[in-house]
Formats: C-alpha cells, structure tokens, sequence
C-alpha cells in the first residue's frame, strides 16, 4: 500500500489511528502494540500476501536469535544470525544478478528464475542485523516479542526506512499520553505528513516526467542537446530528493501520530558544500548504519590515511550494491566512494600542511560557492549511473553533459519552472526539521551547521500557518485528481 | 480545531481559484495541442459551410485516414464531409463537436473504431485539447464533466498557456493540411517506410464492448440527440488489418454486442467487419490508417451498402 495512495489515506490510516488511540486512552497499552503490528503486517500484505509469510518468519528467528544470545553470547551465533539474514536478502535481491554474470562470463545459458524483490527487504533485514549485533555487545536487551515485531514491522518505517535502532523505538513503546499530548501529536504528525506528500505530489512527481524523458532517450542512444541532458539530470536529482526525503517525511509524520519520534533522514542534503557532508546529510540513517557496523568495524580512520580511503571505498561499494543488483549502482556507489576518498585526501593535506583557512568574508563566501559547485556537480554526475538503466546510456549521457558539443539556449517552460522551484525549495528555504524544530525536541540532527538558522521560519500552529497547510492541502488534492499515485523510488531497493 | 478548520478553507478555495485558473486560461493554443486544435476548428469551419443535406463521415482517424469523402460526394451525389477527427479524443467532446456541424436532415456515417465501445473519457491528449479549443464545450458540459476537465489540466500546460503567445513560432508548423472534402492527403503509399510498416504489423487492435463505459454513454447520448433532431446515422465498422483473432468467439460476441446496442437504438449498421478488414499491406502507418489505395478500395466496397441505406432513408422521408 502506498502513502499517497486513496485506500491508505482515507481508510487504513484513519481505521489504524482511531483505534490505536481508542485503545491507548482506554490504557489497553499492549492491545494497541498488538493492533499496530497486525496492522502493520496488513499494510505489508497489501498487495504481496505471500511475502507477509516472509516477514513474519524473519522476525520471530531474529527475535528467537537474539534471545538466544543474550542467554549465550556466543561470536559464532553472531555470525550465524548476520549470514542468515544476508542469504536470504542475497537470495531475493542477487540471484538473478549473480546468474546474468555468470552466464555472460561461462556463457552458459540463464535459467530462467521469477525472484520478485520483496518490498522493504534490505531495510528490515539491516535493521535485524543492527539488532543482533547490537544484543552481542549487551548494547540492548530485548524486551517483549510484539515491542519487537512493532519495532520491525512499524509500517510507517518498513518499506524504505528510516533505519532505526531498538533503544530509539521501543523506549517509546507502552508510553499512555495525555489529550494534550495526543492532540499535539495529531497535529505536527499530520502537518509533516502533508509536507512530505507535497514534497512527493507536488515536485517529485513533475520532474519524473523530464527525468525519464532525458534518461530514456539516453538508453536508447539518441542524439541529445546538452542543455536538455542537463535538465534532465537535475529533474533527476532533485526528483529523488523530494520522492525520498517526502518519504522520509511522511514516515516520520505517522510515527508522530502514534507517539514515536523516528530520527531524521534528511538534512538538506544538497546545501552540502563537500562530500562528506553531503553523506551526513543524505539518507541519514543508512549512512549511520555504513559507518557503525561496517566503517568502523573495518578500521574507520583510524589506521592511516590510505587505509581510510580504502575502507570508504569498500564501504561505498557495498552500499552501491545494497541500493540494486546492477552494475550501474556498483559504478554508482564506486564513485561515491572515490569521492569520499578525494576529499579524505583533501582533508589529510590541509592537515599535514598546516593550510590555513583565511577568515575574509570575501574569500569565504567564494570558497563555499567553489566548493558547493564542485560538490554539486560531483553528485549529480554519479546520479547519471545510478538512474541510467544500460552502461552505454549512462556513457552517452555523461559524454552529453560533459562536453557541451551540442549545446543550444532554448527555454523549457515546464521542465525549467519545476527545475527553479525545486532549486529554491532545496537551496534557500528551510527544510522539515528546521521548520517543525520546535515540536521535535526529541529529534536531534546529527549534522552541525553553521546555516542560518530560520529564527522566524518555524511552524506555528496558528492561522498563518494554518493558511500554508490549507495550500499544500489544495496541490495534493489536484494532483490526486490528476493521476494515479506513483510508486516511490526508494520501494525498488 | 481551528488550526483544521483554516487550513480545510484555504485548501478549498485554493481548489476553486485553481479551477477558475484553468477556465481563464484556456483556449490558449500551446505545442501539445496546437495542431488538433487548428486541425479541428478548419474541420469545424468547412463542414458547417456545406449545403443542407449533408453526409457527415463522424469518427477518429479511421475515417480520416480510411474512407474518401470525394468519392462518396461524387458517387452519392450528396455533399459529402469527412469529419474523421482523432481516436484519442474523448466520446463526449467527440460528440459535442460533431452537434455543432449537424443539423436536420443531415446523414451521419458512424465507422466509430473499437476503442469508443471501451474507452474512458479522459487521457492526456484529450485533455490537452479540451482546454486548447474546449472552453464552450466546458461550459455546456454537465457540473461533474466540467470538474473533471478543469481539474485534469495539469499546472504544466497552465504556465505554458502564459507564454504561448511568446512561444508562438510552432503555430507555423502545425498548420493542418487536408483536402476539401475533408480528406487525408500525405497517406501516400510510396512515403511508408519500414518502421510504418513494423508498427503496423506489430499493434493488435482490440475488441471490446464495455456497456457501462463512458464511450458508450456518450455513443448513447449521442444516438438519442441524432433522433431527437431529426438526423439518420448509419452505423458501421472501421477498417483495421485482418486477422484470425477476430475469429475468436470472445470478438464475435463483442461485435455481436454492439450489433444489439445499434439495434436497442434503432440504428442501422452497414455491411459486416471483415468488409473494413483489410490485407495489412493496405495500411500507411497505424493499424487504423489505410494508404490513398486502400482508401479507394475501402469506399468502393462501402458505396453499394450506403447506396442502398440512403436511398431506403429518403425512400422513408419521402
């Protein structure tokens, strides 16, 4: 089921909440666990029944796991745990990747396989590890199985994160609000529900059509203006800006709704001025996930700079792989990695020079622009690999957009009116966090900024505000009107 | 509560100044448009200025690209129009334009292709139209077509309407060019390539009579306004590619249904499919669109049936 979709708005959510709440009023605390989970694992089977079977078997081993090694921390369990859940996310998602090589590479015929991807599986399978290692250190002990298969299953988290560990959600469990609380509650969750709707109906959506427009002409090798290829490769970045970030904040809107403060995924992102900073800000959860239970764990920074660059790239590689089984997203998380490794070397000469920064406004403010361009342009060029469905049509679109050779001034109304709007939006206006900052005091973004800090631009739930929430409310509606709901981008991994 | 109450007001008179957003900016020609529009209002134009009465040939682009006016004009001895328009446009529109060129004791020759027995009413590029050249249509529509129609208009082709004006140049090279009986003219057969005819070869058109679609609402609706005001409409079949699929009991009992919805309405239908099925080496680029050959060959085959019908309908009149 989709967020943006009728059905779940205008039924499931609305059944699910008022009974939640009507049990949580009545102080029937674990019923509503248990009502969430069901509903949850309903939400899940929407669609894909048979793949509820999946997730419900996943969790009750992971939990029975972890039990297990709180009794008896055994290393080798650990690893048992972690390689199970591993095969079987390889199973669904790298069979028929692994096979299509192996075939190209022995040129032995492909048999033929029908592995559908079950949705959300790379994310609760990383959100099971984390728990399991996590229980092996005695970081956590788990407590009831439905607290667990809540924390699992939450469906405003399960299908495309954000990944939360257990000590930030079950805490939260079994907790009875007050009228006062649930009442506020109702209105930040719904008021950033609606914001992240916007962001998905409203901007992602209307740059899809560019994106593919431009991506699919560059698979199918036709000639490109470069002027048009770069539109096309903006409409691409910022469409999987606004179709995740929405996501993420749809997500965390709907936990609000159930009383559960889920952390941050996104921080304006693409205000980044170097690639480091741009991964602290970018799919927050994921990147915290990399660097706890694998950057870490394979040294971090702390063995040399060569090392480091090296783990940062094996690590990017990995998390390439973890969005799909392609080459294209292998490229993808290859040059991330690359990325991060110049920038590491960046950092290291600065250090090992002593280069001093100068403090002139002047020389500052060109030192961000320089860098933010950089860092802008960098992204951007490795989302060609990420979105581009063949090799050749990634190399053709690169080599468009690259050598100007048929660059032509031409407006494009549409496609130029969204590419501004998003830029605006992005670049010069707060994002989620900053404007609802005042009502997520339990959500800390994990990312220092020396950004303006928006005193005046927070959400206040008055009549101006109320005003801008009726606006975005009308743009959903036309929109709903208009076309079908479409799948998020984030649902394919 | 008051916090709701503010925003579900704003949201619905945000809704509203959209919709009238919309009804102001249309019959703006913009680049999705532009050429259907002029296309449509040259149609409108020349088959309004033909003496009473009159046979209107009223379809999408099977009739544009499928059957001749001229010959008919000259072989019936009664002018003769082809008000062949285009497949994707909504059945209510479609209908709604062919009022405004009819009048009493007018003919009406309905080849209709399939998908009017299925379809629903809007897609993009009826909407695209709707507001390039459908602002009266709009306004004499029913309240619920009116909402859809404002509301299906994306916010794209809006700001574009704004710079049309600015952005005119394409009108030059969208000029509609059609002959005077209404006819196709670039259907040549020696412009087919291979692509056309891959394309051809490769699309199935299919078979289906769905009762409570909108297509066959507004065919209905339509139906009853012809006998209303006194017009005959003669129903057919339009040409496609022959195929051993429309062999298959599934499509004869379709095409048996619409027999029985022509005849719940009293309206004749002329000759059989497999008259308008033709050999797919008659076809220029769709599996819709006959070359200037099948074109001949396909009203050759239809003038003894119409023939016949018109002389039984002024046989009847007189």
């Amino acid at each position: 089921m989709l967020f943006n979709s009728l059905e779940f708005i205008l039924i499931f959510l609305p059944i699910v909440t008022l009974v939640f709440l009507s049990l949580e009023r009545l102080n029937y605390l674990s019923w509503a666990l248990v009502w969430l989970s069901l509903t949850s694992v309903f939400f899940y089977a929407y669609g894909q029944w048979h793949y509820s079977l999946l997730l419900i078997g996943s969790l009750s081993i992971n939990y029975g796991l972890a039990r297990w090694l709180l009794n008896t921390p055994n290393r080798y369990l650990l690893i048992l745990g972690i390689s199970s859940n591993l095969l079987v996310l390889a199973y669904y998602k790298y069979t028929h990747f692994f096979l299509t090589n192996l075939s190209y590479l022995t040129a032995w015929p492909l048999p033929h396989l029908e592995i559908i991807l079950p949705l959300g599986i790379s994310f609760f399978t990383f959100q099971q590890i984390a728990f399991l290692v996590d229980v092996y250190k005695k970081a956590i002990q788990p407590h009831s199985f439905i607290n667990y298969a809540v924390f699992i299953s939450f469906f405003p988290q399960l299908i495309a994160g954000p990944i939360v560990h257990y000590q930030e959600v079950v805490p939260q469990m079994g907790k009875q609000r007050n009228f006062a609380v649930i009442s506020a509650d109702l209105k930040i969750g719904l008021t950033i529900f609606l914001i992240g709707l916007f962001k998905k109906y409203a901007i992602a959506d209307s740059l899809a059509l560019p994106a593919n427009q431009v991506f699919d002409q560059a698979d199918q090798l036709a000639s490109l203006d470069t002027l048009d290829a770069w539109r096309g490769v903006l409409a691409y970045s910022f469409q999987i800006y606004f179709d995740f970030s929405g996501y993420s904040d749809m997500a965390i809107g709907l936990g609000k709704l159930f009383g559960f403060n889920l952390p941050l995924n996104f921080f304006s992102p693409y205000k980044a001025n170097n690639i480091a900073e741009f991964w602290r800000r970018w799919h927050m959860t994921l990147s915290r996930f990399l660097r706890d239970y694998l950057y870490i764990p394979l040294g971090g920074n702390q063995c040399g700079y060569r090392r480091t660059s090296l783990n940062l790239i094996i690590v990017m590689f990995l998390g390439g792989l973890w969005h799909g089984a392609g080459w294209n997203f292998v490229i993808w998380g290859l040059l991330q990695g690359c990325y991060l490794a110049i920038h590491q070397l960046f950092t290291h000469i600065q250090r090992e020079f002593a280069i001093p920064i100068s403090q002139r406004k002047i020389l500052k403010l060109l030192s961000y622009l320089g860098s933010w361009t950089i860092t802008f342009t960098a992204i951007n060029l490795a989302w060609i690999f990420f979105r581009a469905k063949t090799w050749s049509g990634a190399v053709h679109l690169l080599t468009t957009v690259t050598t100007f050779s048929q660059w032509t001034w031409h407006l494009n109304i549409t496609t130029d009116f969204y590419l501004v709007l998003a830029l605006v939006i992005t670049l010069f206006l707060p994002n989620t966090w900053q404007l609802m900052r005042h009502h997520l005091p339990h959500i800390i973004p994990p990312v220092k900024t020396t950004e303006v800090n928006w005193p005046n631009w927070h959400w206040q739930f008055n009549d101006h505000w109320a005003t801008i929430a009726g606006l975005l409310m009308a743009v959903i509606i036309i929109k709903m009107i208009q076309g079908q709901p479409t799948e998020f981008i984030y649902f394919q991994f | 509560m008051r916090y709701w109450a503010i925003a579900i007001i704003m949201g619905f008179f945000t809704i509203i100044s959209y919709a009238i957003l919309v009804y102001m900016s249309m019959e703006t020609l913009t680049v999705d448009n532009a050429y259907l529009c002029q296309y449509l209002r040259k149609k409108i134009n020349m088959a309004q200025s033909l003496p009473q009465p009159k046979l209107i040939i009223l379809a999408g682009s099977n009739a544009y690209v499928g059957v001749s006016a001229e010959i008919l004009n000259q072989e019936l001895h009664l002018p003769t129009f082809n008000f062949g328009l285009h497949a994707a446009l909504s059945p209510h529109f479609l209908f709604y334009l062919a009022q405004q060129v009819l009048t009493a004791g007018d003919i009406v020759f309905l080849p209709l292709e399939y998908s009017y027995y299925n379809s629903d009413n809007y897609n993009d590029l009826s909407a695209a139209i709707i507001f390039g050249c459908g602002k009266n249509y709009v306004l004499h529509a029913p309240w619920r077509e009116q909402v859809a129609i404002l509301f299906i208009q994306p916010l794209q082709r809006i700001i574009e309407s704004w710079f049309a004006n600015k952005t005119a140049d394409f009108l030059a090279h969208e000029q509609p060019t059609f002959g005077s009986y209404g006819d196709a003219t670039y259907n040549q057969e020696a412009n087919i390539t291979q692509a056309m005819r891959q394309s051809v070869a490769q699309q199935i058109i299919g078979v289906e009579f769905q009762p409570h679609s909108d297509g066959v609402k507004a065919l209905s609706e339509f139906l009853q306004w012809c006998q209303r005001h006194h017009i005959q409409v003669l129903a057919s079949w339009p040409n496609i590619p022959a195929r051993p699929i429309y062999a298959d009991t599934y499509v004869q009992n379709n095409l048996a249904q619409i027999r029985e919805f022509y005849a719940s309405h009293h309206i004749p239908v002329i000759g059989e499919p497999n008259n308008a099925m033709f050999d797919l080496s008659y076809f220029y680029d769709t599996p819709y669109h006959l070359h200037q050959r099948g074109v001949t060959e396909r009203t050759y085959r239809l003038l003894p049936l119409l023939k016949t019908a018109i002389t039984q309908i002024r046989t009847i009149h007189n």
